[in-house]
């Protein structure tokens, strides 16, 4: 069937845009995220300043920087010149007031809002009227954010994904007070980073955590329910859905505690959304110390491959054996 | 074997099965010679219209087959969970999603009066078509088409909600978080009668606000954009 889908302009989101990018950019915070976006931003071809208030947490930023660059030219993504003339365009500065001649700063601090309040009005302070101040935030809300600014209307949200140097996609978030010209550059400077830019409006998990969320609260839904144990229900997304992560390996890489503090920020900006209520599941399992990988005890064991059965394998064996095959016997929901 | 139904895994199924050697009936064929030995039902039941009661659509050519193959009776697990879709029956369950061909896994299921042999002969089917087959708990969707099917609806509300542009919304899971579609093309892919059928059987069975279909959906089947089958869904299709 030779179906084809109409690209439609007005439809088309955001991606095709064109809008210029910034040439000096300031990065506040040098953990790993602001990091990564100095990375991408020295690589664009900006000049990068790197602020973090931590003198030793600025040196491994720069570093970190380095190195990624290094990476990248040992990989072939960039040439060994490309990587050193980045290397160049990068200055760690020491004090927010450095960042005066900054037209973009991207603020990746911790995920406190009195901090991120406090920057923000600090660095409307120093830059100029028409710098754009953008939050990397992923759990507060960007008009929140920028609540603290003099001009929210210069104040957007530059949502990366990590590893920020390797995924593709930027979600540019526009705050209840965002100005198109604020979210036009910090498109035009995503692209010219090599992301693929999407806007999203101000709300719990802007747009991909947001649409994301079923993903994981369905699959424990099914896990309570006792459909099926959560092998299969990885086993499942993963070769019946083309997933390439179930969602427990998924909670598991991205620790239980934080699944579960996300779920809980979700249902509370929501009011009780109930599409988004927190699972219990998690809650016992965090209550249990069971966060996942980095506990050393996942929240699930070691995925057992091979629990459906192969085409052809003992058919008739099957036909008897109500509920008692592999895979049937958690499968059948009463045994987890 | 009788293949009964509609929409997107409907078609795909029957030509999986012709492909497969099987030769394939429509459920009012007069049964000439050799009696079928497997009967599957894709029915997807009526779209809801206005918040009524929902239409299941008859079971019967299905059921009727099913019975003529000594109760070898397949159903959709879409529209409904098997227990409510066949309540004390000897069916078996079954749910997929388009699309098909890329699926490895069919999930099956199957209640305390399921057929031994109708069990038997959905694995060999399936296996027949190359697939692996897993047993879960019965559920509408079961566990792919429900996770799934919220995802999409997820994708639905935050569309209504002016969140992200179709494209971008698509864009976002792929790139973001490695979906291997973006929802609102997958929802036209399955077909948006299949989603809600999904939804409306969950929202019917746990009586749960957590499952109320965006308006974005249950309004793209009240204009018959019913996705690419159509030539209309989210995104519009030419040939």
């Amino acid at each position: 069937m030779a179906l084809r889908r109409v690209e439609d302009e007005d439809g088309a989101g955001t991606a095709g845009r064109e809008a210029r990018a910034a040439e000096i950019i300031g990065v506040v915070g040098a953990g790993t995220m602001g990091a990564g976006i100095a990375q991408l931003a020295a690589r664009a071809g900006a000049q990068t300043l790197l602020y973090d208030p931590v003198a030793d947490a600025l040196e491994l930023g720069a570093h970190k920087v380095r190195d990624g660059l290094s990476k990248e030219a040992a990989k072939g993504r960039i040439t060994a010149e490309q990587a050193g003339a980045a290397g160049e365009r990068l200055q760690t500065v020491s004090h927010v007031r450095e960042l005066s001649a900054c037209e973009l700063v991207i603020e990746a601090a911790p995920e406190r809002i009195e901090l991120k309040h406090e920057l923000f009005a600090l660095l409307c302070e120093v830059v100029g009227e028409h710098c754009v101040l953008a939050t990397n935030t992923s759990s507060l809300l960007v008009s929140a954010v920028a609540s603290a600014a003099t001009r929210p209307q210069r104040v957007v949200g530059m949502h990366f994904f990590n590893p920020a140097p390797l995924m593709a996609l930027l979600e540019v978030v526009a705050g209840e007070q965002s100005g198109e010209e604020a979210l036009a550059l910090a498109e035009g400077t995503g692209r010219a980073m090599g992301k693929t830019v999407i806007r999203a409006a101000d709300g719990p998990g802007f747009l991909v955590n947001r649409c994301n969320r079923p993903f994981g609260l369905e699959a424990l839904r099914l896990l309570q329910e006792r459909i099926a144990p959560l092998e299969t229900i990885d086993q499942v997304c993963r070769m019946a859905g083309g997933f390439p992560m179930g969602p427990f390996e998924l909670m598991d890489l991205v620790g239980v505690d934080t699944g579960f503090e996300v779920s809980k920020s979700f249902f509370a900006q929501s009011f009780g959304e109930p599409r988004w209520r927190p699972s219990a599941i998690t809650a016992r399992y965090v209550a249990a110390g069971r966060l996942g990988r980095k506990s050393g005890r996942a929240g699930r064991g070691r995925c057992r491959r091979g629990q459906a059965r192969a085409p052809r394998e003992r058919p008739r064996a099957a036909a008897g054996g109500r509920g008692r095959g592999r895979g049937g016997d958690l499968g059948r929901g009463r045994a987890v | 074997m009788v293949i009964s139904g509609a929409g997107a895994l409907f078609e795909e199924l029957h030509a999986a099965a012709e492909q497969a050697g099987y030769e394939v009936r429509p459920p009012h064929a007069p049964s000439a010679g050799v009696l079928p030995s497997l009967a599957i039902d894709c029915g997807l039941g009526q779209l809801r219209g206005g918040g009524g009661a929902r239409e299941h659509a008859p079971l019967e050519p299905a059921q009727a087959a099913g019975a003529a193959t000594g109760g070898a009776l397949l159903l959709l697990c879409a529209r409904g969970s098997l227990s409510a879709l066949d309540p004390g029956g000897s069916a078996v369950g079954f749910h997929a999603l388009a699309p098909f061909a890329q699926s490895r896994i069919v999930e099956l299921t199957r209640s305390e009066s399921s057929s031994p042999v109708a069990a038997a002969r959905a694995e060999r089917f399936f296996n027949a078509l190359g697939k692996h087959v897993v047993w879960v708990g019965d559920a509408p969707g079961l566990v792919l088409g429900r996770i799934v099917c919220q995802v999409i609806n997820e994708a639905s509300f935050a569309l209504g909600e002016g969140v992200g542009a179709p494209r971008d919304i698509d864009l976002g899971m792929v790139l973001g978080v490695g979906h291997p579609r973006g929802p609102l093309e997958w929802a036209d892919m399955i077909g948006v009668q299949h989603v809600l059928a999904v939804l409306g059987a969950l929202c019917d069975e746990y009586r749960e606000e957590r499952y109320r279909p965006a308006p974005a959906l249950t309004r793209l089947a009240a204009a018959g954009r019913l996705g690419r089958s159509a030539g209309a869904g989210f995104f519009d299709y030419v040939r």
